[in-house]
Parts: structure tokens; C-alpha cells; sequence
């Protein structure tokens, strides 16, 4: 029996990928999202989809959970697919009725359904192979030179380590509490969608609700530990470029000159 | 009654997360018993409860009830959510409802029964679980005492009569009298002769309360039978983790004074034995 596994959770390994330095995955990651929007041909989009599959095999993560990644953004990839497909003016290639498709229109719906898609696989490879604590000393250290202009830097990756940490914890929980509604015979799985959404409030009032009160509790333990919002803080973990990273920010670097070089020529 | 025939549950399979949480478990539940399942956290008690109402389905085995197999698809979940009723750990964390009455009616509205069979229902697990009816019924679950939430959370699965009440660590994170007070209920139960099945980690609220004992450790059952027999393999007790209860130790030390003294399951009968013979 598989447990869940919410959308590019932390999947403990060892592989090249994992041991990367957080702030190089990061910046990598986003540096490749940003770029993905540049990407005007087929041929780009190819080499960073095999790009993508590499670094999955790389970093032994669940192969099928990389693709389950796409679960959540499965509507609006439909969504905008269809959209594209018949409301983008051009050449008309199928006609019926008022039903019209154009040349254009399947060409932008390929390119932003596989855009979305490499958008997808890349957050997982940064979530599945980053730890949250990881995740939060990275985003630290990349955002902390913007204490220069008085920005709570630490305050803010403190929220967001305590948020990260917390999603497993909630899931846990939604886990627990839907058990214990469907034991009173709660049926979370049929009905319409207005019966669907009033079956989940006997699970989101009593979520909600623990979230308060944990949150209260882990300020009044922190507190009792003696946190001050905006006290000086020292990294437990140091973080330090090595040759691995030096390499995956190189071959990121030739992977995406590499997919705009070909398109220039095309 | 409820049957488990060859179950094995494993987590995360294929996976570097795998835990085999329960291994080849068989197992039989009347009516009318008083069953304690105890072991140490991870033995793999709360997987064998999920399995009693197909929470959870078994990668191997499969799990009967009156003898019909409740994974085989064409078993309405009502029917035997309506037989096993299951209250979990903590279950006033569960609660949402803005009264009392709203909260215990959950579960029967959700068996589709009418308004008049609803109030009935929740008006006779509010009097089951010895609750002033008038007094707390429009009272709001949140603003109640740790004792009287966790009854009310009793009193919710016990609205839809079942015919087996499972039970995860009632009397967890309770004072004394919170917790006597939940045996006390429960103690009624049984009397009605309703099937009740206890998963606790405190043994001597397992040896006072249940007839019979099932023991896992590391997924396996590793005893059943009577409680009286557990506790007295002390080896067995140990192995597992588990500690021998405090009537059972003290008993034995009084064995060696008083070889005749009975073996109970009460602490006042051996005080009062000890009295007696004090006395003389």
C-alpha cells in the first residue's frame, strides 16, 4: 500500500543531485524557469526535456512520482490547451460549424503545454531532491545581501522553513481526520460539486482549527526558547560551492545556450 | 463475527521508505468480547484497527465480516461503517460541528437516517456516555471540559450503534478521573454486551478492562489470548517492550509472604486480603 506523497515531496537519497548545494539548485532551477519562457522552438523545448529526464534519473527519485507531479496542474494545462487551440486566430487548418482551428493556435498550445510541463518537472527536482530545512537555509543565504536595505531576510525564511515544515505535518493530519470522519460515515468521494465541497468542511474546520492551535503552541515553545523576532542568528549547517556544483551550474548553463543556439539556426 | 485471514500490509513497497507494517495477521472477533490490543508504537496496532472497517485495504489477505469479505467492492461502506465503529486517538480534534447534538448526529445523518431516528440516536449515546442530556446538548463541543469532549467523540461513533466499538487510546493525555470515567462508560458498554476492542500502551488499563489480549510486535501477533496468561509470561511481557501491570507485580511480591493469595485483577481485593491477614 503506497502512502500519499503530496506533489514534490523530499525523497530522501543520496545521489549527486541531492548532496548539490542548495543555493546552486535554487538559482539553477529559477534561472531555468525564467529561461524556459525564451524558448521559442521544438527543438529547445526537446533538449530540456531530456535535460529534465537526465536529472531525474540522476537524482534517483521515483520516476512515476516525477510524473505524477503533473497531477495538480493537469486541469490548467487542459484548460489552456484548449483555449489555445481554438480561440488563437491564423490559418485555419479544421473547420466545423463555428468550431475553428488554426495552424498557429496548435502550435502555441504544444509550446505552453510542454512549458508548463518542464515548469512542472523542475520545481519537483528541486522540492523532491531539497530538504525543507535545505530549501530555507538556501533561500536565506540567497536573499540575506538585502539586509542591506533592512529586509527581515531572516525573519522570512524562518516563516518559510516553519511553513515547509508544517506541510507534511498537515497532510499527516488532513490524513488522520478524514479517517476518523469517513469511520462516522463521511463520504468525501461522490456527490456533486456543491455535496463535495460541503462533505470536506467536517475536514477543514477541524485542520484549520489544529493549525491555530499549533501555531500558538510553537510560538509560546519558541519563545520559552528564547526566540526574538529579529535576534541575531548563526547557520548550523555552512554551505560551500564544491566541484559538483561548479558542474551542474555549467552544463545548466550549456544545456539552455545550447537549446538557443539551435533555435537561432532553425 | 470479524475475521482477518493471512493479512499483511506493507507501506511505501518498492520503496526505500517499505515498512512491513503488519505480517501475515489472523485473527477472529465475537460478539460480545473484550479485546485489548496492545504493543509498542510502530507494532502495527492502529494499521489492524483501519483494517476492521476498510479504512485500510491489506496487500495480502483479506478481512470478513459475518463472512462477507469487506475489500471485495460490492460491500456497501455504510454497512459496515453502521457495524465497526471506530473512535481514533485524540477525537475531539475531529470535532466542527457548532453543538453537541450537531456533532453526534454526523454519523447517523451520514447512515441516512430520519430527523426522529437521529434525535433518538444521539439522545441515547448522550445517556450512555452519563451526560446530563438537557444540560449539554446545545452546548458547543469546543467549550468543554478534556473528559466531557473525549466522551462526546465516544458518544458520536456510539450514535450509530455498531455492533464492535473500537477504541484508539481513549483514556490518552487524561487525568485520573478523566480517564475512570471513560472506563466507567465502557464498562457499560460490555455489559450491553456490545463487542469492544481497546488499543492502549497502558497495561494495567489493558489487564483491568479486557478478558482477552492480543500482542503485536514489529507486525507480528505474537500472543493471543487471555490476559491473565500474557501478563504472567513475564519473558514474552519483556521481549516486546511492555511493562507487567502494577497488580501483577505487586501480587508477586506478596507471593512470597502470602503464598495463598488469590490471583485478581483488582487492586482492593489484594489490599483487603492483605488486611485481613494483617489483621490476624
Amino acid at each position: 500500500m503506497n502512502r500519499k506523497n503530496f506533489f514534490g515531496q523530499y525523497q530522501y537519497s543520496n545521489s549527486p543531485l541531492h548532496l548539490l548545494d542548495p543555493r546552486v539548485k535554487i538559482l539553477s532551477i529559477f534561472y531555468i524557469i525564467v529561461f524556459l519562457f525564451f524558448v521559442k522552438s521544438l527543438w529547445g523545448y526537446l533538449i530540456l526535456l531530456a535535460f529534465v529526464i537526465i536529472l531525474v534519473l540522476l537524482s534517483k527519485v521515483n520516476f512515476a512520482s516525477a510524473i505524477r507531479s503533473l497531477k495538480p496542474i493537469l486541469y490548467l494545462l487542459i484548460f489552456t490547451v484548449v483555449f489555445q487551440i481554438f480561440f488563437t486566430p491564423g490559418n485555419v487548418v479544421f473547420s466545423f460549424h463555428f468550431i475553428k482551428i488554426t495552424k498557429e493556435g496548435l502550435n502555441l498550445a504544444i509550446y505552453i503545454a510542454i512549458r508548463l510541463m518542464l515548469l512542472s518537472f523542475f520545481t519537483f527536482i528541486l522540492t523532491s531532491t531539497t530538504s525543507s530545512i535545505e530549501l530555507s537555509d538556501g533561500f536565506q543565504a540567497i536573499i540575506s545581501p538585502l539586509k542591506i536595505i533592512h529586509f527581515p531576510s531572516e525573519d522570512v525564511a524562518l516563516m518559510i522553513s516553519i511553513s515547509l515544515q508544517f506541510v507534511p505535518i498537515l497532510f499527516e493530519e488532513a490524513d488522520r481526520i478524514m479517517k476518523a470522519q469517513m469511520s462516522r460515515g463521511a463520504d468525501f468521494n461522490s456527490g456533486g460539486i456543491v455535496n463535495r465541497a460541503k462533505s470536506f468542511l467536517p475536514l477543514i474546520l477541524p485542520l484549520l482549527l489544529n493549525a491555530f492551535n499549533r501555531a500558538d503552541q510553537l510560538a509560546i515553545a519558541m519563545e520559552a526558547r528564547g526566540f526574538v523576532v529579529g535576534g541575531k542568528r548563526t547557520p548550523y549547517r555552512a554551505m560551500r560551492i564544491k566541484v559538483k556544483d561548479c558542474i551542474f551550474i555549467l552544463s545548466t548553463l550549456a544545456v539552455t545556450l545550447f537549446s538557443l543556439f539551435r533555435w537561432t539556426i532553425i | 463475527m470479524l475475521e482477518i485471514r493471512n493479512v499483511s500490509v506493507i507501506y511505501d513497497p518498492k520503496t526505500i521508505f517499505k515498512k512491513e507494517a503488519l505480517i501475515n495477521v489472523s485473527l477472529k472477533i465475537g460478539y460480545g468480547e473484550l479485546i485489548s490490543i496492545v504493543g509498542k508504537i510502530g507494532s502495527g496496532k492502529s494499521t489492524l484497527i483501519q483494517l476492521f472497517n476498510g479504512l485500510i485495504k491489506p496487500d495480502q489477505g483479506n478481512v470478513f465480516l459475518n463472512g462477507i469479505d469487506i475489500n471485495e467492492g460490492n460491500v456497501p461502506r455504510k454497512e459496515i461503517i453502521k457495524k465497526i465503529g471506530i473512535v481514533f486517538q485524540y477525537p475531539e480534534e475531529q470535532f466542527f460541528a457548532e453543538t453537541v447534538f450537531d456533532e453526534i448526529a454526523f454519523g447517523p445523518r451520514n447512515l441516512g437516517q430520519n430527523d426522529v431516528k437521529v434525535k433518538e440516536s444521539v439522545l441515547y449515546s448522550l445517556e450512555t456516555m452519563g451526560f446530563n442530556v438537557s444540560e449539554i446538548i446545545e452546548r458547543s463541543p469546543f467549550h468543554l471540559s478534556g473528559g466531557e469532549k473525549r466522551r462526546i467523540a465516544i458518544a458520536s461513533v456510539l450514535a450509530m450503534r455498531p455492533d464492535v466499538i473500537v477504541l484508539d487510546e481513549p483514556a490518552a493525555g487524561m487525568d485520573y478521573e478523566g480517564k475512570m470515567s471513560i472506563v466507567t462508560q465502557v464498562r457499560k458498554q460490555i455489559e450491553k454486551g456490545m463487542t469492544v476492542v481497546f488499543v492502549t500502551h497502558d497495561m494495567d488499563e489493558a489487564f483491568y478492562l479486557s478478558d482477552r489480549l492480543i500482542a503485536l510486535d514489529k507486525g507480528y501477533v505474537v500472543f493471543d489470548g487471555p490476559s491473565k496468561d500474557f501478563f504472567q509470561n513475564e519473558p514474552l511481557v519483556n521481549k516486546i517492550g511492555l511493562e507487567i501491570p502494577f497488580t501483577i507485580s505487586f501480587r508477586k511480591k506478596l507471593l512470597k509472604c502470602f503464598p495463598d493469595i488469590p490471583f485478581s485483577k483488582d487492586i482492593d481485593s489484594l489490599i483487603e486480603f492483605l488486611s485481613v491477614r494483617l489483621s490476624h
